[in-house]
């Protein structure tokens, strides 16, 4: 019995998680999303080491939830430019609030894969970051002060035979024959010395991937590409990025029907190539003017094409590149709006059922937002930054960056107007208050107790039926994205809208009370002054 | 065993199995209850049951609790089974979700245990491998250290803090970007 009393008092002084065997410790962290990892590793040095070891980390990427990540690239504004911004919504579309630190004002997005994201600037870097941990790696482009070079022309892919990272680049032609095409893809390994070219079997078209995009799927690349001449044939080609080779792949006849009306996209739906086609609006080629179809790639090597679905009155724009997830599809209306819809039907006729609203992200533009599916996850970029390519980053980083000082102030300047509104809300619902102490401090001069105990009940009465301030904290003062911060700064007007409504409640409260005090206690003769 | 007829299988779900604690008390439970750990599964298809399955990692304590769960767990699927087939669709849906409900508010209760309890529990499930279990009480693990500062975790599992003050500082310079 004694030596058992020991055995459990020296349990308790011991860790009680440190104790389990290591596959539980892992089951017990896996159920915990990055951030709180980040945190978890100051504890101690085994809870360091559990979660940076690199397996834990494969083990944590594998059941990451998949997000949804919106990108709105900088575009010009009023007389300004309104810096990029991203939104994400985890698996159950709750919508985070908040601004993502290492995407810069700047940045554009050209891919994302394993918890990294692929961001491009009009300086001569590239730079991969880890959305949720921050860590980031700028490399040097394979060509500086290129021109036309366009942010969709770079794309990013792991292979999970090789385990490398690749950041492709379309290397475009100019000269006046070839316009608007490539013959040459810039490969870079993440950890190599230098970009590679790799050249295409054909001419392939820039502008089809401008307008498309590219999709990763198991280490391959798959984008579209358009014969230019007066057929406007429409094929995929992939390049796998373990054997760096290419392949042509035949679109469906039937999806190809009137092409030169219709817009082509690739996609990702369920780990497939997929197609989406419709008609559009011949001067606003993003715009959809019909049903939309989405074909699956069933079968890559027999070039086998299926129907998934073909939707009926469908919304204006389908952001790029992923749009369909799980069972619901997101799309665009021209008013600003992000809706989901779940999709239902029988032998691919699809109806858009259960919209939902998902945000309001003026003032961006809906052509301009991509979407993408990407995880948050624990990947390291740490072993990649010894290669010679990689660039050492500014001293300073994130939000702290010149470039971001414009958008800091103004960020500054709506924290401010929040305090002061919460302040100033604070100070009108305790003035009527502070006048009823006083009057009742007052109130002791009157001999006549009947008077004061009626005088005290009708002040009561009044501070009894005054609201409550609504707003007792002030705001968190945490970063919000930039379509958040519009929101918010629409609340804002709302809560200062509401301080004028207060100030005149306070006032007829005052005004009451200061009313009481005359009939009850002024205007009776010889009450006063006993 | 396995081409077992359903005549059988209904006379296997009857059956009882016996499991005996570490401290050599009995449960008598049904194999649909024992099942559910696929430990004892294994054992019940090698026919080794006979004179009861000795648990000698589990205390009576513990496997009281198990059981409970497991108990509960096995009427739930036993319900779901004989619901799709008597129910239309709707009304399948509907029983469906009172049941998962029931089920949660069940799981809530039965882990408002103290905390040696809980890690006990993890272990049991582990060596019976009983995957809703396990599951179960890992992520309330997981759930308790949500939110809190390392300090507070330290605290919370007297866990010493063996980080040199330059190692902390080097994880909070790397992790200074962190996104929730």
């Amino acid at each position: 019995m004694a030596s058992k009393e020991i055995t459990s008092s020296k349990q308790t002084e011991e860790c009680i998680i440190n104790c389990l065997p290591r596959d539980l410790i892992e089951r017990i962290f896996l159920g915990l999303p990055v951030s709180t990892l980040l945190t978890c590793i100051g504890v101690c040095k085994q809870w360091y080491n559990f979660i940076r070891d690199p397996q834990f980390v494969t083990s944590h990427l594998r059941q990451a939830p998949r997000c949804t990540l919106l990108f709105f690239h900088q575009e010009p504004f009023s007389s300004d430019n309104l810096p990029t911004d991203a939104i994400i919504f985890d698996e159950a579309w709750s919508q985070s609030t908040w601004a993502v630190p290492v995407i810069g004002p700047d940045d554009f997005l050209c891919g994302t894969c394993n918890g990294l994201l692929c961001l491009y600037t009009e300086t001569s870097r590239i730079k991969i970051a880890n959305l949720a941990t921050g860590e980031c790696l700028h490399l040097a482009k394979p060509v500086k002060k290129l021109r036309d070079d366009h942010f969709s022309f770079y794309s990013f892919g792991f292979h999970p035979g090789t385990k490398e990272y690749k950041v492709t680049h379309f290397l475009g032609e100019h000269q006046s024959y070839s316009q608007g095409t490539f013959h040459v893809i810039q490969v870079y390994t993440l950890g190599s010395e230098k970009w590679k070219d790799i050249r295409t079997p054909e001419a392939l078209s820039l502008s089809s991937v401008k307008n498309s995009g590219v999709i990763h799927i198991d280490g391959t690349m798959y984008w579209l590409t358009d014969d230019t001449g007066a057929s406007w044939n429409h094929a995929v080609i992939s390049f796998d990025l373990s054997e760096e080779t290419f392949a042509r792949i035949q679109l469906p006849a039937t999806a190809l029907v009137g092409s030169d009306s219709h817009g082509h996209w690739i996609t990702e739906i369920d780990r497939k190539v997929c197609i989406a086609t419709a008609e559009v609006n011949r001067d606003l080629p993003k715009v959809l003017a019909g049903e939309l179809q989405i074909w699956t790639l069933d079968n890559r090597v027999e070039q086998r094409w299926s129907q998934k679905w073909n939707i009926q009155h469908s919304m204006n724009c389908i952001p790029g590149p992923h749009f369909v997830h799980k069972d619901k599809i997101v799309m665009l209306s021209h008013d600003c709006n992000l809706y989901s819809h779940v999709l239902i039907g029988m032998n691919c006729e699809t109806k858009l059922s259960n919209m939902v609203a998902l945000l309001d992200f003026r003032p961006y533009k809906p052509e301009n937002m991509q979407s993408y599916i990407c995880v948050k996850s624990l990947v390291r970029l740490h072993t990649y930054k010894k290669a010679g390519i990689v660039c050492k980053p500014k001293q300073c980083e994130g939000w702290k960056l010149k470039k971001w000082e414009e958008w800091e102030d103004m960020r500054r300047n709506i924290e401010d107007a929040w305090n002061n509104v919460h302040e100033m809300e604070q100070e009108t619902s305790s003035q009527p208050h502070r006048l009823g102490g006083i009057i009742k401090e007052l109130l002791q001069n009157v001999a006549d107790e009947i008077i004061r105990e009626r005088v005290i009940l009708e002040i009561n009465h009044i501070l009894e039926h005054l609201p409550d301030c609504p707003y007792q904290h002030p705001r968190s003062l945490r970063r919000l994205s930039l379509v958040e911060q519009m929101r918010d700064l629409e609340k804002l007007k709302a809560r200062l809208n509401g301080v004028m409504d207060m100030i005149k409640v306070s006032g007829k409260a005052v005004a009451d009370m200061c009313g009481a005090v005359k009939t009850y206690v002024l205007d009776r003769p010889g009450v006063h002054g006993a | 065993m396995a081409s077992a007829g359903s005549g059988d299988e209904k006379a296997a779900a009857a059956a009882m199995i016996t499991l005996i604690s570490s401290d050599n008390e009995k449960f008598e439970v049904t194999e649909a209850t024992a099942t559910l750990s696929q430990t004892i599964r294994h054992m019940i298809e090698d026919g080794c049951t006979d004179g009861g399955v000795p648990l000698p990692n589990v205390t009576s304590k513990i496997l009281a609790r198990v059981i409970e769960y497991c108990k509960k767990h096995a009427t739930a699927a036993a319900g779901e089974e004989g619901s799709s087939s008597s129910f239309s669709d709707a009304a399948f849906l509907e029983v469906d979700r009172a049941f998962l409900e029931e089920l949660e508010e069940f799981d809530d209760a039965f882990l408002e245990v103290d905390r040696a309890t809980l890690f006990d529990l993890i272990l049991a499930a582990n060596y019976l491998d009983i995957k809703g279990l396990l599951n179960l009480t890992c992520q309330k693990v997981a759930d308790s250290v949500k939110g809190k500062t390392p300090e507070q975790i330290r605290e919370m599992y007297n866990i010493v803090n063996d980080l040199t003050p330059e190692e902390e500082a080097e994880i909070r310079r790397e992790t200074q970007w962190a996104f929730e």
